[in-house]
């Protein structure tokens, strides 16, 4: 069990992911269920192979693999393949699949290319707050990034509502639906980012002696919450459906991106998490 | 219509009662209006991406900028629009509740989410019976009265869902009131304690007369003291914990005692020590003479940072010269002994130190004979010295004893912070109360309709996608036996 074998087992999942993601497209445009169903198939395996690899890491490394931006990655690409396993299962629209394998797989070249070597843990991380605070920051932060693709699904159905034509008509469900799943998506990665920020400052207060830093990771954490809490109000007290509850929503991916990956480049506390 | 708001609830509570003076009920407006908290939610955003884009710029890694009176000013907007919302609409929940509406259109139901309308034989009493007989086997909670010969049947479900957003916003305000709390009452500052030594007060950060931060001591009220501090590392010298062996005494007396470590804070009289910092605070050499008369000879160490941030280490003399400089006189022989460089990871070579982290110390050694005198070769090299290590220099021996450690502790008190967390449960208990649960409710009208009695069953909800299919169909079930 090393380090390198389970990164090569990642990618070997990886690889599986891409079929997956190629069998999906493949029904998109020709309707044969068979297909989509060789699909889901293969992508059981990719995440199996996928649990393998966290499985490998962290017996490598004899902690749970919640620490580095390779690890949080790779888990939350984890996350993402069995959350859409899970809608296709709910929902029984196979055409979704056309846009989450791709979306895992995009990920998890993505991930398979950051530095798995590894990471010095400073202290401050050695901590039972840690698992708690990665594991809500994967299905908050994977709640949005769903919620997110689906705001694209939404205008591509819009599209296709306008124009009977289009390829989208009857390979996408109804905009309205998909308006309506997105609001429940946020409101569950909400929830979720609500448990990650005060978990991060119960631990910041038994760290640091404070709950709150106003470290720039917070900050924008903060930023993003606000972001979602908008979006909620504006759906749930304003009326507001379709096209600017949308628009809402992509832009809160813009601040969840920001939060994740941006805010490496403003330092602070949360520095170590850094890609290089 | 997923999501028909119950209009017959809202009727009720629609008048306005009061008579208030027009600026004041103008701000009351302001801050219950709904536009008004979506602008101030963007507004706290757009601001905060502000500040932590020219924190960046400056380099500057303090949240003094969030402690400006336009940041609390924003925060205290938000927290007076929570507060005029929560009790703009109590009344209205309270009503919801406890006391709902239960006059019934059945014009009116037919708009609702999911509506039923089918006739049944027997008495309006007979009907009546049955449907909350249906609707409380599905675990409605069901009112009724008579109206003009006609029954209006109000059966609701989750009520609680009601209080969701309620109790959301209150434990933001609660959060918030912790939070000020805390800061007037409590205070953040930091102490510095030796090996061997006690400490009975800490510094905070004032301001002074002209606005500069400065340190300012403040009394303990007991002592505390540090028998060690020790770094822990793995096998690669990654430190893995910073470990300081406190002690409390009150009254003096040692009262506590605890090896305290990052996530491992010591507590004591609501005060909390969080291990933070460390470094040397003195060495210590030993300069015997010829005539075997030993003489130990403190120095000081100045902890500071390079350009890279990185650790460095300076010996000054506890002279007043500064210098690291001191003279031993033995059988009529005088030395002057100067201690030029500390390294904290002696490694040897061009590099000297490995690293900045205390793994081996050692001391760069020079003697003079002839001090003041200075040049010309006055200063002869001793070498490098690791602790325990000794070096002889005519008829001298020169020992490097030992090096002191400090450990560097965030002290805090924060008594909001019961407070604190109590929002932080409410918080994620509201949120999971709004989205998780929901209030539905059912109106049945039920009339004479020539010689049948007619049902009219309107359902309603505030949750967006919530189904009533099953509900109903219990309904018509009930009516059709």
């Amino acid at each position: 069990m090393t380090i390198q074998l389970g990164a090569d087992v990642f990618k070997v999942a990886v690889g599986i992911y891409a079929l997956a993601a190629i069998l999906y497209l493949v029904y998109l445009s020709n309707k044969q269920k068979a297909i989509a169903d060789a699909g889901r198939g293969v992508l059981i395996a990719g995440l199996l192979m996928n649990t393998a690899a966290l499985v490998i890491r962290g017996v490598a490394l004899g902690r749970v693999p919640f620490l580095n931006m390779y690890e949080y990655m790779i888990s939350c690409i984890w996350g993402a393949a069995a959350v859409y396993l899970g809608v296709e299962l709910i929902t029984k629209n196979r055409f979704i699949g056309a846009f989450a394998a791709p979306f895992v797989t995009l990920a998890g070249f993505m991930a398979a290319r950051l530095p798995y070597q590894e990471h010095i843990i400073m202290p401050a991380l050695r901590s039972a707050w840690r698992v708690p605070h990665i594991a809500s920051a994967i299905l908050a932060y994977g709640a949005f990034a769903v919620a997110f693709m689906m705001a694209i699904m939404y205008l591509l159905a819009v599209k296709a509502e306008g124009n009977k034509e289009s390829f989208w008509v009857s390979r996408i469900p109804s905009s309205k639906f998909i308006d309506q799943a997105i609001y429940r998506v946020i409101a569950f990665g909400f929830l979720m980012q609500t448990i990650l920020i005060l978990v991060g400052a119960i631990w910041a207060q038994m760290s640091w002696g404070r709950y709150w830093g106003w470290d720039p990771k917070e900050t924008w954490s903060l930023i993003t919450w606000l972001i979602y809490a908008t979006y909620l109000h504006t759906r749930t007290m304003m009326g507001w459906r379709g096209r600017n509850s949308v628009m809402m929503a992509l832009f809160g991916f813009l601040a969840v991106i920001f939060t994740l990956f941006g805010v490496n480049y403003l330092g602070g506390l949360h520095a170590y998490s850094a890609m290089k | 219509m997923a999501n028909t708001i119950d209009q017959l609830d809202e009727q009720q509570t629609g008048a306005s009662e009061s008579k208030e003076v027009g600026a004041l009920k103008a701000l009351w407006d302001l801050f219950s209006s709904m536009k008004t908290a979506i602008v101030l939610l963007l507004a706290l955003a757009a601001v905060s991406i502000v500040i932590t884009v020219v924190n960046a710029k400056r380099g500057d890694d303090s949240s003094a900028a969030y402690q400006t009176p336009w940041y609390l000013m924003l925060l205290t907007l938000v927290g007076i629009n929570l507060a005029v919302c929560s009790i703009n609409r109590f009344k209205q929940a309270w009503r919801r509740t406890f006391q709902p509406n239960l006059r019934a259109e059945p014009a009116q139901l037919k708009k609702a989410a999911a509506s039923e309308s089918l006739t049944s034989t027997g008495t309006v009493d007979e009907v009546t019976a049955k449907v909350e007989k249906a609707l409380r086997s599905r675990a409605y909670v069901v009112a009724k009265e008579e109206r003009d010969g006609a029954v209006n049947i109000h059966a609701a479900k989750g009520r609680v869902a009601i209080w969701g957003p309620y109790l959301t916003h209150l434990s933001i305000l609660v959060i918030f009131i912790g939070a000020v709390w805390g800061s007037r009452t409590g205070f953040e500052g930091t102490v510095n304690v030796t090996e061997g030594k006690k400490q009975s007060t800490y510094s905070v950060q004032q301001k002074d007369k002209t606005g500069q931060f400065v340190a300012v001591d403040k009394p303990l009220n007991f002592e505390l003291g540090l028998k060690k501090f020790e770094i822990k590392y793995d096998e690669q010298h990654n430190p893995t914990g910073y470990k300081s062996d406190l002690q409390v005494y009150d009254g003096g007396k040692q009262v506590t005692r605890k090896v305290i470590d990052v996530n491992h804070p010591l507590s004591y009289k609501g005060i909390t020590f969080f291990q933070s910092s460390y470094g040397l605070e003195s060495i210590s050499m030993t300069v015997t003479g010829p005539d075997g008369k030993s003489t130990k000879l403190p120095f000081a160490v100045q902890m500071g940072a390079d350009e890279n941030g990185q650790q460095v280490y300076n010996v000054i003399g506890m002279n007043e010269s500064g210098m690291a400089l001191e003279t031993v006189t033995a059988a009529g022989k005088k030395l002057t002994i100067f201690v030029h460089n500390l390294a904290p990871d002696y490694v040897g070579g061009e590099q000297i130190s490995g690293s900045s982290l205390p793994l081996n110390p050692a001391v760069q050694v020079y003697v003079n004979e002839d001090f003041p005198k200075m040049k010309d070769g006055a200063w002869k090299p001793v070498g490098w010295l690791t602790v325990g290590q000794s070096e002889k220099y005519k008829g001298f021996t020169i020992t490097f004893d030992r090096v002191v450690q400090y450990t560097g502790l965030s002290v805090a008190r924060n008594p909001g912070l019961p407070l604190i967390y109590l929002g932080f449960g409410l918080l994620v208990l509201g949120i999971f109360i709004s989205f998780y649960l929901t209030h539905r409710t059912i109106r049945v009208h039920i009339a004479l309709s020539g010689k049948k009695v007619g049902v009219t069953a309107g359902a309603f909800s505030r949750t967006e996608a919530a189904t009533f299919e099953k509900d109903l169909a219990r309904l018509r079930h009930e009516l059709e036996a």
